[in-house]
């Protein structure tokens, strides 16, 4: 081989498939030092000097109590357990549709023609405003939770899916075209790996608005979960109960939101940056 | 030209077309073709003048306006797995590997999986990308996946092989390497080629015969039987008898004042 790799403007050398461990570098350093300095302002600054009653803002020390307690005493661990299960039963099930239905309205106009105003129009409606609907309907049980999430997280994949179901080169499929594929193939082996990218930042978008869904649509009727939690705790004017509660919030759409990447750039591993 | 029966007959062949404003443009008119079995041809033109519609109509990529085109006396009406084509760029998939690129034929096109490994195995061998199978296209160069490009067109043993011009996007020496190894492969192999190209010199080099196109309507003017013995050099570029057949070739474009 005498062809030196590095003499080719195509040669952008990328790592196969592999999971980077985040290292603690200088950067890093620095956010963890500004958190700290922002909550330290919080506690003996700001709290102290303006004697805000901890019913308004409670202390960060109050709200790590509270996790505490929450976590540990009280009922916060079966709340946040039963909202993780809406919220994953309910992406899973908003996803599969969006990517199922993308299939068809991917490869027809005709399709298209006939179900992309019903969905549009479906993704016009106010989810809030229905919500309640769901309740009556499905009961206070996580049922009504999951439909609202699946109803939530399925526009962004469904978008996503066939703009990347559709996005497939010209010559790409040129190529297919030489082979003679079946469209079966086509699909298999071209439109659906050439779309992973596309679906991955649908996958994406639609991780953060699941928690959102599955809080919003506990706030509108439910005995269980971290939006109930939060409700219950503003009644009780356990002001530190609910910032508790937000804290677990933030910390599952995070998560959630940095798995799904995750696993988009160990699947989609050809791709510098997902779409999306 | 009219000759008995040779492998690839193209008889009167005309493609036109009509653009998004209605009007209708010949990309093709009346081209006569007889392309003998195992023959390296190249199809040389500025362009517009239809070379590429014409390889892509013998692939059957393109339905023809008019006339007939058959390989070994079937008539071309769909792609077959008697072709191979090699593209302008490469055309990997950017997610499978060097060697399930190569061997794709046998996921879309249905060919014999057994066949396709071991005569991958061989191609990549020939090609210098040994020790390259399990590499992904993004880590390779543009020669390297060019050379992918053609491995794949062989591997399913088509009988004709198809080229767009595969090396135009090259750097100058990476397509002088190029055009030698498709030589030595289409020596080993004897493959019947078309060969698309606008580089005068290129056709000369690999052909046995030219075929000069002009556009405006798409037609053939030229039919050019290079008679140079083979393994061509690069050194032979410069010998007068080259020479020749490149003015002859390039003598086209200057009378229909083509070259800008």
């Amino acid at each position: 081989m005498s062809e030196i790799i590095s003499t080719s403007v195509h040669s952008r050398v990328k790592s196969p498939p592999r999971f980077r461990l985040p290292t603690p570098d200088a950067v890093t350093l620095a956010s963890v030092i500004v958190l700290v300095m922002f909550l330290s302002a919080w506690e003996w600054v700001l709290i102290p000097l303006l004697n805000i009653s901890p019913a308004l803002l409670p202390k960060p020390s109050a709200i790590a109590a509270a996790l505490w307690s929450g976590l540990f005493v009280g009922d916060l661990s079966t709340d946040i357990w039963i909202t993780l299960q809406e919220v994953i039963a309910g992406y899973v099930l908003g996803s599969a549709i969006g990517f199922v239905l993308a299939i068809p309205v991917a490869g027809s106009r005709t399709a298209e023609r006939i179900l992309y105003p019903y969905i549009v129009a479906l993704q016009a409606i106010p989810k809030v405003a229905i919500a309640p609907l769901f309740v009556v309907w499905f009961g206070f049980g996580m049922t009504s939770k999951v439909v609202i999430v699946a109803l939530i997280t399925f526009f962004p994949v469904f978008v996503n899916a066939v703009i990347g179901l559709r996005a497939t080169p010209a010559e790409h499929d040129e190529l297919f075209d030489v082979y003679n594929a079946s469209a079966w193939r086509r699909f298999r082996y071209l439109r659906l790996p050439n779309s992973a990218p596309y679906i991955f930042g649908g996958l994406n978008v639609g991780v953060t608005l699941s928690v959102i869904g599955a809080i919003v649509a506990e706030f509108v009727g439910a005995q269980e979960g971290i939006g109930s939690a939060i409700i219950r705790a503003g009644f009780a004017l356990d002001t530190a109960g609910v910032f508790a509660a937000i804290t677990v919030l933030t910390f599952i759409a995070a998560t959630a939101s940095a798995a799904i990447q995750a696993i988009g750039r160990k699947l989609v591993f050809w791709m510098e940056n997902p779409k999306g | 030209m009219e000759q008995e029966a040779s492998f690839i007959e193209i008889k009167k062949a005309s493609k036109k077309f009509v653009t998004r404003s209605g009007d209708q443009v010949v990309a093709l008119t009346d081209v006569n073709l007889s392309i003998d079995k195992g023959r390296f041809i190249t199809l040389v033109g500025p362009s517009g003048c239809g070379k590429s519609t014409l390889l892509r109509m013998v692939g059957g990529l393109i339905r023809r306006s008019s006339g007939s085109v058959s390989i070994g006396g079937k008539e071309i009406e769909a792609p077959t797995s008697g072709i191979g084509m090699v593209f302008q760029s490469p055309v990997l998939l950017p997610w499978r590997t060097v060697r399930q690129n190569v061997t794709v034929a046998a996921d879309i096109g249905g060919a014999d999986r057994r066949q396709v490994e071991d005569r991958a195995t061989k191609f990549l061998d020939m090609v210098g990308l040994n020790g390259f199978e399990d590499k992904y296209p993004s880590e390779l160069s543009g020669g390297m996946q060019q050379r992918v490009g053609i491995t794949r067109a062989l591997v399913h043993d088509p009988e004709v092989l198809l080229m767009d011009e595969p090396f135009a996007a090259l750097d100058a020496m990476t397509k002088d390497k190029l055009q030698v190894e498709l030589q030595t492969l289409w020596m080993a192999s004897r493959k019947t080629v078309i060969f698309v190209t606008h580089s005068i010199q290129e056709a000369v080099f690999l052909a046995d015969r030219v075929i000069v196109l002009a556009p405006r309507p798409g037609r053939v003017v030229d039919d050019i039987t290079i008679d140079l013995p083979r393994p061509r050099t690069l050194e032979m570029i410069n010998s007068k008898e080259f020479g020749d057949y490149a003015s002859a070739v390039r003598r086209h474009f200057e009378k229909e004042d083509l070259v800008q």
